[in-house]
């Protein structure tokens, strides 16, 4: 197949090719309330071809690849009609590699029965509250092949396993309804989804305090983020920037995002990193067969890298990062994030919270959303902190301001960093949802903006 | 097809089909540039069966392996949910309803690309500041429904749409402007788009201070679908089965002003969701949520109606392949009696506001809501006086849908969604 493949990549009169192929094998099992919600097991299988000539991308997506010269040649007329004369990529070395997936502890060789047992143990912990009216608990699993084939001669085959369990708690007492959730995802097999009775027992708790928690009380306040929280904002807030599609695209972000420039206090380091091991947002090669990187954003609050596709490399004079990818073959490869996270500091939480007179402590993001530097995220849960102690928890606090202005109000940095998976994913022009990981230890930052009521 | 459903038939109590093949073609311009032009032939098939009063489910895009099909169903069923239904026999549906045309399907991607070329020149002369993206998509899609139940329905359908964003530096301020088109068919005229883009960049161009306290708050129709979100959630079959839902006893009583009607239209002639059957081959009708403020009609699947002992309203959608699920299809907000202008003129101090960030994050079901005004204008004493930045607005859209004021007469489809400019008194600014 591939020997096929390559002969029809050589003919093309392009600047450069790649052909996608993917066979996905997915399967999940849920339970909502005390029933089972969908059970399902699925099989895709989808391919594309794009090429690129003088600026422009052409690109046809197929189920059927026994079609693919007659897509070829599509390809290439949109290219031709889409390029405006002028542009490049920064090709690279040729890489030839096939990536199995080896786990001791293989979910695949588990049976549904037993994935099922697992999830109906752990949905009934929920259940056993009373004031739990209904719950989402569920095990998801996705196999997947990925052949990727370039003019450049790259060949590669990377397997990728991602599996992860999630669960939510709906409490209810009159017509206030609130819910909690956690999750866990990453590549690293079966294993993962063992042991999770304190966070279950947690989640149906926190949903039950929310019911009785207040409001909060807009206005200004100290805020510390916890490593949930911390690392959504990363990647959300300021991440999201570090895309070097968004920078050369955007005069106004290219004009802010200065290498060189002081973003945050010194002590303040971002990193991406596609090479961490079995993380939800590891990957051995992106979209585009670059090798995955480590790369710096800030560092010691200096912003000091972005993140690239061939392209933006080519039209920033820098390097691919092996930042590219497409959630699956349907779409192209776009710069994403892969794990990204803020450095440890070295402040513990108590010195962290001593000194805080009148703060809010958030924990774990329900939501965000960001317009260039503006964002807002609202958090799962949260606690007033006085006089240096945590205090009641309160609901519906939404945070929202400048993310430079946020990063430099940033003046204190803990020693736990965490990461965080999941079975969720980040959205991207259309592309949702694509396997990131994001972390960050405790972070405390000034002068917050909390919406609420007054 | 039919013979694979037979050899089903012989293995399972019931069982159903779905097939969907799509061809999409997706013309995108960047930075007032064509950035990029693709497209995607989709085909695939999903199967749902029932076996011993039990679901199972598996979809697949490689059709002709209709046996591992099978056979992932059949082991899915084993541990699947207990239903109370069955697939559907065949009913009345609107075989003629017009979903198909032929000016969408004629379109070809040299005139998408010529029509994206107009709306970047004629904005970026009105609107020197700002950059243009577009992005234009054409779908042509078809969808067969055969079960175990003798039916065996089919539908053809096309689907055009157009969003135009203006970005950029307006007196030191970072601004967003867009609007865009949605439909089954071409739209009559871009210069709706170009009309509405000049006129909300030549608005934005004065800065006002901004307000904050309790105030008399203008939500325009492209604000309005992220506030009925709410509702959506609050009378989704779903929500109500599982008792999630603020609304799950109150159907026939009056929760919002009497001016209101909230109307889910799958008939609606050329709209962007317009459909003759559901994805369960159930036929679609045109229903009242609200009824002069009073709650009249869930939004139901055939999964959550057996489990209300309910009727099924023909709202069981799918996502591509994906499982049919409670969803709205055209929803429109009944049209005021109050020109918008006038509208304006009533406010003594206050906001009127055409785009919004941060919806979805506050707890929707139960009605909450809390938005970043991403696009919004100060008004004092009857003028609009400026753009303001940085400003909150909050609260619940089951106690600000009784606190209107008015309501306008026109109305405008965002993003599928048809509604007037509401009015509404006490909003919590925060500035």
């Amino acid at each position: 197949m591939t020997e096929e493949l390559k002969r029809v990549l050589e003919k093309l009169n392009v600047d450069y090719a790649e052909i996608h192929l993917e066979e996905r094998e997915a399967s999940g099992i849920y339970y909502a309330g005390k029933e089972v919600e969908t059970v399902q097991k699925n099989n895709h299988y989808v391919g594309n071809i794009r090429t690129f000539y003088k600026g422009g991308w052409g690109l046809v997506t197929f189920n059927d690849p026994s079609k693919i010269e007659k897509y070829a040649m599509q390809a290439v007329k949109m290219a031709k009609l889409v390029s405006t004369g002028k542009g490049g990529l920064k090709l690279e070395k040729p890489i030839k590699k096939n990536v199995r997936v080896k786990l001791d502890d293989d979910p695949r060789k588990v049976s549904f029965e037993e994935k099922r047992d697992l999830v109906k143990y752990y949905n009934d912990m929920l259940l056993k509250n009373k004031k739990i009216i209904n719950t989402r608990t569920g095990y998801s699993e996705s196999f997947m092949r990925r052949w990727i084939l370039t003019t450049e001669g790259t060949d590669i085959m990377e397997e990728r396993l991602y599996s992860g369990l999630s669960f939510a708690a709906y409490a209810k007492e009159g017509p206030n309804v609130q819910v909690a959730f956690d999750s866990v995802g990453e590549q690293k097999g079966w294993n993962l989804v063992l042991n999770l009775e304190k966070k279950v027992e947690n989640v149906a708790k926190d949903a039950i305090d929310l019911v009785k928690a207040e409001k909060v009380k807009g206005g200004v306040y100290t805020v510390i983020l916890d490593p949930k929280l911390a690392g959504t904002f990363i990647h959300e807030a300021f991440g999201h920037l570090s895309e070097a599609d968004h920078i050369y695209e955007n005069e106004k972000i290219r004009s802010i995002m200065k290498i060189g420039e002081r973003f945050g206090p010194s002590n303040l380091s971002v990193i991406d990193d596609g090479t961490m091991y079995g993380l939800r947002g590891s990957l051995h090669y992106d979209d585009e067969g670059t090798p995955s990187h480590k790369t710096y954003l800030i560092k010691n609050g200096i912003l000091t890298g972005r993140l690239h596709s061939k392209e933006t490399a080519y039209k920033m004079g820098e390097e691919p990062t092996g930042n590219a990818r497409a959630i699956d073959y349907s779409f192209p490869p776009i710069v994403r994030m892969t794990c990204t996270y803020i450095e440890n500091g070295n402040k513990s939480f108590e010195e962290m919270i001593d000194g805080i007179d009148h703060g809010i402590y958030a924990v774990a993001a329900l939501g965000g959303q960001t317009e260039l530097e503006m964002f807002t995220f609202s958090s799962m849960k949260a606690y007033m902190i006085e006089k240096g102690k945590i205090k009641n928890m309160v609901r519906d606090v939404i945070l929202s301001g400048n993310v430079f202005e946020t990063l430099k109000n940033i003046d204190a940095i803990g020693n736990n960093l965490t990461m965080f998976g999941g079975l969720g994913g980040c959205g991207k022009d259309g592309q949702f949802p694509l396997p990131v990981s994001d972390g960050a230890p405790h972070i405390r930052i000034k002068n917050v903006v909390i919406g609420g009521k007054k | 097809m039919k013979k694979f459903m037979n050899e089903i038939k012989k293995s399972v109590d019931s069982g159903e089909l779905y097939y969907l093949e799509s061809e999409s073609t997706p013309v995108k311009f960047k930075g007032s540039k064509l950035y990029s032009v693709e497209q995607h032939a989709d085909k695939g098939v999903a199967l749902r069966v029932i076996k011993d009063g039990k679901l199972g489910f598996s979809l697949t895009n490689r059709s002709d392996d209709t046996k591992t099909l099978l056979n992932n169903a059949l082991e899915t069923a084993k541990l699947g949910e207990e239903v109370r239904y069955k697939f559907p026999s065949p009913s009345r549906y609107r075989k003629n309803l017009k979903i198909w045309y032929s000016d969408v399907k004629t379109l070809k991607v040299k005139n998408m690309v010529e029509m994206g070329h107009t709306i970047v020149n004629e904005l970026s002369k009105k609107a020197p500041d700002l950059k243009i993206d577009v992005e234009m998509e054409k779908i042509e899609e078809s969808v067969r429904i055969i079960n175990s139940s003798g039916l065996d329905l089919s539908y053809k359908k096309t689907y055009f749409s157009i969003f135009a964003v203006g970005f950029g530096l307006i007196e030191n301020s970072f601004t967003w402007i867009y609007d865009g088109f949605w439909g089954s068919k071409l739209p009559k005229s871009i210069n709706p788009i170009l009309r509405e883009i000049t006129r909300l960049y030549k608005n934005s161009k004065k800065i006002s201070p901004t307000t904050s306290g309790k105030k008399e708050v203008i939500f325009m129709p492209t604000v309005l679908p992220s506030l009925l979100r709410c509702f959506e959630l609050g009378v989704n079959g779903k929500n109500i089965k599982k008792g999630t839902s603020p609304l799950k006893n109150k159907l026939g009583k009056k929760l919002l002003d009497k001016r209101v009607s909230i109307i889910d239209n799958p008939l609606r002639a050329g709209a962007a969701n317009t459909i003759p059957i559901d994805g369960e081959g159930i036929p679609t009708k045109k229903k009242f949520i609200f009824r002069d403020g009073r709650l009249e009609n869930f939004i139901l699947d055939l999964d959550s109606a057996s489990f209300l002992g309910m009727k099924p309203t023909g709202n069981g959608l799918r996502r591509g392949l994906s499982t049919p699920s409670p969803g709205t299809t055209n929803v429109e907000i009944l049209a005021g009696n109050i020109p918008l202008s006038e509208m304006v003129k009533s406010v003594r101090d206050g906001l009127i506001i055409y785009g919004v960030l941060g919806g979805g994050q506050s707890n929707l079901l139960a009605g909450d809501f809390s938005v970043n005004v991403s696009l919004g204008f100060r008004i004092k004493n009857s003028k609009i006086i400026g753009r303001v930045k940085n400003t909150m607005v909050s609260g619940n859209v089951y106690e600000l849908f009784n606190n209107i004021k008015t309501i306008s007469k026109e109305r405008k489809e965002f993003m599928g969604i048809l509604t007037p400019a509401i009015l509404f008194k006490n909003v919590n600014v925060t500035g």
